[in-house]
């Protein structure tokens, strides 16, 4: 409601100073493919910031204001979704130019796109027409950390742009990621089975170790904002030391008043260790 | 997940049981008023000053919180992210086991 106020007033006193500043231009519609995307783009950071403006105020404890905020947001995700269509109109019109690979980045960088029809479409133009183009790398960092669940529609188009670009792309830093994606499905259904008690359990966790290691051997020095090495050692420790049935290795520390203890101290019991936080 | 841990621990406090945190909180002091309030007695290591990207959690490869796992009086890992009534359900097995031996 505060802002509602606050949001008139500014209006008035923009339309005064539009009036005296800005002319009306005849046709000031965008018109090139990429005058048009950074349209798109625009109008959806603009939605997408005045989402979070009225969100920040409301009270996560009233029940209105939560039924409010679920209602903005889904507001937001339509006017998010059409832009994203729109942005795919602009590929699909020429998927291997500069601004189609410009539309497909800019979609495949929001993980929301993986769970929508417009994303799977958007990977499957990526992994034909832009499989090759380094400036993927920021783009399969996304992707590679949050590659579309098997049940997903997107699930083969997201694998296969993964593959095209661990294959084709001459940066890296873009393979690293694309290969720590693929890598990770192995680790993804290691820990589903390990969680179902599958007979092939096993097996799948030594397949898992089996790709960690080459993405290791390959891609453990490559740099990147995130270090595809210490992924790959922390997913690897995790699967020699951490599954159901290994002793626990032993965490050596100190407690919140700063005394010295050790998790074997408590051997002979049965533990419940809780990584937890405040927050 | 503090009131249903409260209960385990008071409820097993005459078993061989222990709930050990490992704490990411980055302010000690802050966090200790918070213990207080939420009258959180069990023990927990400290991450250190690094919070969630403490070396902790960055051993275990943790990237969600909260993470659990539950041990047998052997020190072996039997089940992973356990949380509330299935936490307790967990620990309660293996103090079965664990007497039965």
């Amino acid at each position: 409601m505060r802002r509602w106020f606050l949001g008139a007033a500014l209006g008035l006193a923009l339309a005064v100073s539009a009036a005296a500043d800005d002319p009306p231009k005849k046709d000031d519609a965008p018109k090139t493919p990429a005058e048009r995307l950074a349209a798109i783009k625009k109008e959806t950071a603009a939605a997408q910031a005045e989402f979070y403006k009225v969100v920040r105020d409301l009270d996560d404890k009233k029940k209105e204001d939560v039924e409010k905020a679920e209602k903005l947001y889904k507001e937001f995700g339509k006017k998010q979704e059409a832009g994203f269509a729109a942005a795919l109109e602009i590929a699909k019109a020429d998927p291997k130019s500069d601004v189609g690979f410009d539309a497909l980045n800019w979609m495949l960088g929001n993980q929301r796109t993986y769970y929508l029809p417009a994303g799977k479409t958007a990977l499957e133009l990526a992994a034909v027409h832009q499989a090759a183009n380094p400036k993927l790398a920021p783009t399969m960092r996304m992707l590679g950390y949050f590659v579309p669940h098997e049940s997903a529609d997107s699930h083969a188009a997201a694998v296969a742009l993964l593959k095209a670009v661990t294959e084709k792309n001459p940066n890296r830093v873009a393979r690293a990621y694309a290969a720590m994606g693929l890598a990770g499905l192995a680790v993804r259904r290691s820990a589903a089975a390990d969680f179902k008690k599958a007979a092939d359990a096993d097996k799948l966790a030594a397949a898992a170790e089996t790709e960690l290691e080459a993405v290791l051997k390959e891609y453990g020095d490559s740099g990147g904002t995130v270090d595809v090495g210490d992924w790959a050692k922390g997913q690897l420790f995790e699967l020699r030391n951490l599954r159901v049935g290994k002793v626990a290795p032993d965490i050596a520390g100190e407690d919140l008043d700063e005394v010295k203890f050790k998790l074997s101290d408590y051997r002979g019991k049965v533990v419940v260790i809780d990584f937890w936080g405040d927050w | 997940m503090y009131p249903h841990e409260r209960s385990l621990v008071e409820k097993l406090k005459d078993k061989p049981f222990a709930l050990i945190g490992v704490n990411s909180d980055r302010d000690k002091a802050k966090l200790k008023k918070r213990m207080e309030e939420e009258k959180i007695t069990w023990r927990s290591f400290w991450n250190g000053p690094e919070g969630t990207g403490g070396p902790i959690s960055k051993k275990w490869n943790v990237h969600g919180w909260p993470t659990t796992y539950v041990l047998d009086h052997k020190g072996v890992i039997r089940f992973k992210n356990v949380r509330d009534e299935k936490m307790e359900k967990a620990v309660e097995e293996l103090l079965k086991e664990m007497e039965g031996n």
